[in-house]
């Protein structure tokens, strides 16, 4: 009941009918992208027989795990306004420390994974801490921190990468769970993990206030600046994830591991709803959008086309997802 | 004046937004060289017909007819082109360049060598200036201009581009009495030189003040038009509501005033405010009254942790708090409503149900987990209780008019069951009878128990709604008063030192 004598019926809350529900479901930026991978792998079936081969499937979906790893964080940062660039430079250097302990010292396996999962926080932290406290902007800050971690790397492995990894530690790049590669089973976990958590729980909640309207979110008690800071030390970890697997894949610790794999994770993310100014995103979204990403690479290998061509692909559909953002928000 | 020749017709105007009708079937006329007032409440539409005019929206059907022809605006710049210019409430001048450079913005004189012709820009708006007295010429830089002066630089603005008629949206709003008067004398100018004026404003008196017809919208729809000198405030008013309001007579509590609930002993924060002493109790409602730059806001903030105090302490039932967050504060149960709700308060592209979540996260998250069941009976609840206008609650906040976007932060942050509510500015920019429900609902709240603090520049309502006012000047409290020793005269006279200098003179 009002406690104003004077009022108007309140409000009514929406009907749920079926048509309203379906329309709802439709909207949903999740549906479109999951229905364009569809389309997309559809033409490529069609044009190319050895699509639909087992081998290219897994070969497809392992491939993708490194990437949306990465993007699971970076959906995070995204939502609460935030970017990050050096997510690549910081994937080879998880890699490239874990490696050069257990190599060159000889420390235990989960000793130098843990080493390279705290690269990745530290990382993180730095970045926060310039983005929030001395006000940075991400761009730049994110930017240097990436040539700089990139040059610790060709420092760490003296340009050389850090080869013949243990093979307790290559195990999980290489191995299998109930006939599927563990990166794809890790990346399946976090995947279903980070929506929840996004979704769900309200510290992860936060992002999406200070990402809407910092000043606002402030106000409504929501410490901003340690939102910001944590979800760069996710972003960091995540990184880090995506670069002992990657090391493990590949035996060895490589100095070009993660080379423009931020701006193939910020173009998927963008494509899967996030918006570059914060509030909105999905990590669902940013999984199709990363699956359409690798779809685009998959089909232009099957279809044997140069493979300078993705490069120019990949750049091409960033600022179509962005300029499509663009012009959605222009039309509200 | 010819009040015969019509200028600008606007004819079966209609236009819908998802969920809302918000013009239908509107028509009007507007006069050449009249001041014609459009007034209405929050929601009539007002601000949906500027953006037709001014080529922003297209309607869906109506036409508007402008010196006999249709026009049709497909975008902003037609309409200027077409001699439609609208000085909106937020001003559009870049800071850093000169009055000239904003005047000719985009297209200043060019000489024979292509480039900027810079004395010529300035000569012309120095010719421009001339007719208003002004303390600054072309070459000032404007950001250093006072706001009424910025304001009188994107009218010349406007009327650079040969403007016939010129919309201003709430120019008063940011600006001093003074600067007001200066404002009004400008626009009756422009009027005799047969410039038509379309103003909107929620000040009633300034609309009888500077208007020749007034023009009440209500839900849309076109009420009626009226000569200025012909009609009187109470007709206007039951015009735009639809129902006679009654007497604005003073609303007093059912409850005696309780303990002691908050306390500033010395409190301070240098150059900004110094040695507050006061205290508010429960069940009591106070206002804090001062002219701008008198440091009210300043001392909400300072309280709430959103600036550091220098000096002083604050108690709260007793006991002594330092509030470093506005987090912090949250915890001890005293709240902060902005005066700038859109920038500081809401998050205008999120649904009515998100902007309850920010403030009662931790509330309806048992364990760290959001329960949307627990969410949405608490939003139904606050949005029952405060007679929020909205097909859903999933609407956008964007989509709702000033009042209910008002009610949506007063609920969300009643939700959060405080003890001090303190509102800065509760109803700037809302209509007459959402207005009215909010100062009831303030004394509903402070009739329950809690400490109500309100900052307002508007005196009426100060006057209505407190049971004592705390005057504040420059930054110090010049005098507390009950409501029976608070009326205009006294208020205004601490408020504006006049006693004092008197004195000082004598």
């Amino acid at each position: 009941m009002s406690i104003l004598q004077d009022s108007q019926p309140a409000a009514r809350s929406q009907k749920l009918s079926l048509t309203n529900i379906l329309k709802t479901v439709l909207q949903q930026r999740e549906v479109s992208i999951a229905f364009s991978v569809l389309v997309l792998a559809g033409l490529l079936a069609l044009a190319s027989p050895n699509f639909l081969n087992r081998a290219n499937l897994m070969t497809l979906i392992v491939g993708m795990s490194f990437d949306m790893i990465v993007a699971i964080g970076m959906t995070i940062l995204m939502v609460s306004g935030g970017f990050d660039l050096s997510v690549g430079s910081t994937l080879a250097l998880a890699g490239a420390v874990a490696g050069y302990a257990m190599t060159k010292f000889d420390v235990p396996i989960p000793l130098g994974i843990l080493l390279g999962l705290l690269t990745g926080g530290l990382i993180g932290v730095v970045n926060g801490v310039l983005v929030t406290k001395i006000r940075v902007n991400p761009l730049i800050a994110t930017l240097g921190m990436m040539q700089v971690v990139r040059g610790i790397v060709f420092l760490v492995t003296a340009g050389l990468g850090i080869p013949n990894l243990p093979d307790g530690f290559n195990y999980f790049g290489q191995e299998k769970w109930l006939d599927i590669q563990i990166p794809v089973w890790i990346m399946l976990i976090l995947v279903v993990l980070g929506e929840l958590v996004l979704r769900r729980s309200s510290f992860f909640r936060q992002s999406y206030f200070v990402g809407g309207n910092e000043r606002s979110a402030r106000l409504s008690g929501i410490n901003v600046d340690w939102i910001k800071i944590s979800n760069y030390i996710i972003v960091g970890l995540m990184a880090a994830v995506s670069g002992l697997l990657l090391a493990g894949r590949m035996g060895s610790a490589s100095v070009s591991a993660g080379q423009g794999a931020e701006l193939r994770v910020v173009a998927a993310v963008v494509i899967g709803g996030a918006s570059l100014s914060g509030g909105e995103g999905s990590i669902l979204g940013a999984f199709f959008g990363v699956m359409l990403m690798n779809l685009i690479s998959n089909g232009l290998n099957l279809l044997g086309i140069n493979v300078y061509w993705q490069n120019i692909v990949i750049g091409a559909v960033l600022i179509i997802a962005v300029a499509a953002d663009s012009l959605s928000r222009r039309k509200q | 004046m010819d009040q015969n020749h019509c200028l600008l017709k606007v004819e079966g105007i209609s236009k819908a937004f998802p969920g809302v009708q918000a013009l239908s079937e509107l028509s009007l006329e507007a006069n050449c060289g009249e001041i014609l007032a459009l007034v209405g409440e929050n929601g009539a539409g007002k601000s949906t017909l500027i953006k037709i005019l001014s080529g922003v929206y297209h309607p869906d059907c109506g036409k508007i007819i402008l010196e006999g022809k249709e026009v049709v605006f497909r975008n902003p710049l037609e309409a200027v082109y077409a001699g439609i210019s609208v000085v909106y409430q937020e001003l559009s001048l870049v800071p850093n360049l000169t009055v000239a450079e904003n005047v000719f913005g985009g297209r200043p004189p060019i000489n024979r060598v292509g480039l900027m012709d810079t004395q010529r820009m300035n000569r012309q708006t120095d010719e421009m200036l001339a007719p208003f007295e002004v303390d600054f010429g072309p070459r000032t830089q404007v950001g250093l201009l006072s706001l009424g002066n910025q304001q009188l630089v994107e009218i010349i603005k406007a009327l650079s581009a040969n403007a016939k008629i010129l919309i201003l949206d709430e120019p008063t709003s940011s600006l001093s009495l003074q600067e007001a008067k200066v404002l009004f004398e400008n626009l009756r100018q422009l009027r005799d030189r047969g410039i038509t004026i379309i103003y909107i404003s929620h000040h009633l008196e300034e609309v009888f003040e500077i208007s020749d017809r007034v023009v009440v919208l209500r839900d849309g729809h076109y009420v009626g038009a009226r000569i200025t000198r012909d009609t009187n405030e109470n007709e206007i008013v039951s015009m735009m509501v639809g129902r006679d309001l009654g007497e604005m007579e003073a609303l007093i509590g059912t409850q005696p005033c309780g303990e002691e609930i908050l306390q500033l002993d010395h409190f301070s924060r240098k150059g900004v405010f110094e040695d507050l002493n006061f205290s508010l109790h429960k069940c009591e409602v106070v206002s804090f009254f001062g002219l701008v730059g008198s440091g009210r806001t300043e001392t909400a903030r300072a309280l709430i942790g959103l600036d550091k105090p220098t000096g002083g302490k604050v108690y709260m039932n007793g006991k002594p708090i330092h509030n470093t967050s506005p987090r912090a504060a949250m915890k001890h149960g005293m709240v902060y409503l902005s005066e700038d709700r859109k920038n500081e308060g809401l998050f205008l592209d999120k649904t009515i149900k998100e902007n309850f979540l920010a403030p009662n996260l931790r509330k309806v998250s048992p364990h760290g987990w959001l329960h949307w069941s627990v969410l949405t009976g608490l939003v139904n609840e606050y949005v029952r209780m405060l007679d929020v206008r909205t097909p859903s609650l999933e609407q956008r906040i964007n989509n709702l008019s000033g009042g209910n976007q008002q009610k949506v932060l007063l609920g969300e942050w009643l939700a959060t069951q405080p003890l001090i509510l303190i509102v800065d500015e509760p109803t700037r920019g809302i209509d007459v009878g959402t207005k009215q429900e909010i100062h009831k609902l303030l004394r509903v709240l402070a009739d329950q128990g809690k400490g109500i603090l309100v900052i307002s520049s508007d005196l009426p309502e100060a006057l209505r709604i407190s049971d004592r006012i705390v005057v504040m000047r420059k930054g110090r409290i010049v005098g507390i008063l009950s409501r029976q020793e608070a009326n205009e005269e006294s208020v205004m006279e601490l408020a504006a030192g006049v006693t004092s200098q008197e004195v000082i003179a004598s």
